[in-house]
């Protein structure tokens, strides 16, 4: 006689765990696909933010809620699934998520600024992008804000006379220190500041960024290997340009730096051909 | 390690490309290659990488690239020096810069896949013909790969391809000593389908 709701509790119980282990499911895959990311490790992290992605879904077909509609929105947006982000932090505003409805707003800013650029609008797109960099607290937004940003208001500046070139990249410099200040393990940041650093001529300081980004991380091959080949471009710029006590200082810096490295000699990074 | 099952393993590979990329023999060696480059490396994006060339000749990134770091890779290597001798002494940086976001990821940066596509000019140092041919080749190349249907198959025939050819070591042989292998291996076939 008592089987039944027994069993129907011990399936509601059941049923409430499993609930309750779709948004742990979530988050515990959101944050294993973020470390990944951190790791550059691509696929490894897409796949994490895809489950990421259904186990929220799951919850919040079962059980909506602000936090289950957060996770699947942040877990959209890693997919660069903008649209869907966007209509998850709408959902997560509803259900009490209070930033929900700012950050919506900033995924709609961004899809507009890539829309102005495409057809080329590059003024106003660079306008969007420098909003973005300076409010949004998605860091995802933020370091797509300020990769297009950057881009867009460097190649800007080179087309500029002399005097004014350099306070562009003046400005620009001061733009790229503040989004290491705001987050320091982003070696893409450093990446842009090694490059704005190389247009000033300013070697030594290249250099010093450019290791930064290297030891933190780079977002593609490609990046990488540009980043290696900057550094060696100020290697040759300092070696032509310190006075020979300098040079001596500075290269013995720059061996620890190879030995740490395994370059076998200054000019050549290992993936490079002999 | 034994050659002969290498060329065994890449001449399979030959086979799975020419069902899934009958018309566009162009693109088995760069394929072969990058696919085996990565896997050496132990590229934890892999995917990514053997389509990562698809951006050139233009990223964003590249065009933002400093006048004196174009200069230094023209002057610091033998062969571009010579053929840009007079660009260089002009300092005709319109014509560096154009030059340079072709040959920046062949001979700056190493992309596999392009240093394949590009094989033939780069061992007769025949910058001229990599230069004239460069847009054309890599949009045809875009175009063949973006036609594909099964583009999840073409990737899990490449990864099969690499790991069995890792497993029978061919991480001990050079970047220049794997294309050899697969080159071989691709002319005999095409000769032996001519006959």
């Amino acid at each position: 006689m008592f089987k039944k709701p027994a069993l129907l509790l011990v399936l509601t119980v059941f049923v409430g765990m499993a609930c309750v282990s779709h948004l742990k499911e979530a988050k515990t895959s959101y944050a294993q696909g973020q470390r990944s990311a951190r790791d550059y490790q691509t696929q490894a992290s897409q796949a994490y933010f895809q489950k990421a992605r259904q186990e929220a879904f799951q919850e919040v077909r079962g059980k909506p809620s602000g936090q289950a509609y957060m996770v699947k929105g942040l877990a959209e947006l890693e997919l660069e699934l903008w649209q869907e982000a966007e209509e998850s932090f709408l959902e997560a505003f509803h259900y009490g998520f209070e930033k929900g409805e700012e950050w919506a707003h900033h995924l709609a800013l961004f899809g507009l600024a890539s829309s102005l650029e495409e057809s080329g609008l590059q003024e106003s797109s660079r306008q969007v992008y420098r909003y973005l960099l300076d409010r949004s607290r998605i860091p995802s937004i933020t370091l797509l804000a300020a990769q297009k940003y950057t881009e867009s208001a460097l190649e800007e500046a080179l087309e500029r006379e002399e005097k004014e070139k350099d306070k562009a990249l003046d400005s620009l410099l001061k733009t790229a220190q503040r989004l290491s200040e705001k987050d320091m393990s982003c070696g893409y940041y450093f990446y842009l500041q090694s490059q704005i650093y190389g247009h000033q001529s300013a070697y030594r300081q290249s250099f010093e960024r450019a290791v930064m980004a290297r030891e933190l991380g780079l977002p593609s091959e490609a990046v990488f290997r540009d980043n290696d080949n900057q550094i060696v471009f100020c290697y040759r710029g300092l070696k032509d340009e310190l006075a020979p006590w300098d040079w001596e200082q500075f290269l013995s810096i720059y061996q620890e730096w190879m030995r740490r490295w395994s370059w076998t000699d200054p000019e050549t990074p290992t993936w490079l051909k002999r | 390690m034994k050659r002969e099952e290498l060329e065994q393993v890449v001449e399979q590979a030959l086979t799975f490309l020419a069902q899934i990329l009958p018309g566009s023999i162009s693109l088995y060696f760069p394929l072969l290659s990058v696919a085996l480059t990565w896997a050496v490396k132990r590229s934890l994006a892999w995917e990514e990488e053997i389509f990562a060339w698809q951006v050139w000749p233009n990223p964003e990134w590249i065009r933002t690239k400093s006048d004196m770091f174009i200069l230094d890779f023209f002057q610091s290597k033998p062969e571009l020096n010579s053929h840009f001798r007079a660009e260089i002494d002009n300092r005709d940086l319109d014509a560096l810069r154009s030059a340079f976001s072709r040959l920046y990821p062949i001979m700056g940066l190493e992309d596999p896949f392009l240093c394949a596509l590009f094989y033939p000019e780069l061992e007769k140092s025949d910058l001229a013909a990599l230069l004239s041919t460069f847009d054309t080749r890599v949009e045809e190349a875009k175009a063949d790969i973006k036609s594909i249907p099964e583009r999840p198959r073409l990737l899990e025939g490449l990864r099969a391809f690499a790991e069995e050819a890792i497993s029978l070591g061919i991480e001990a042989m050079s970047q220049k000593e794997i294309q050899k292998l697969i080159l071989d291996v691709l002319k005999r076939d095409i000769n032996n389908k001519d006959v």
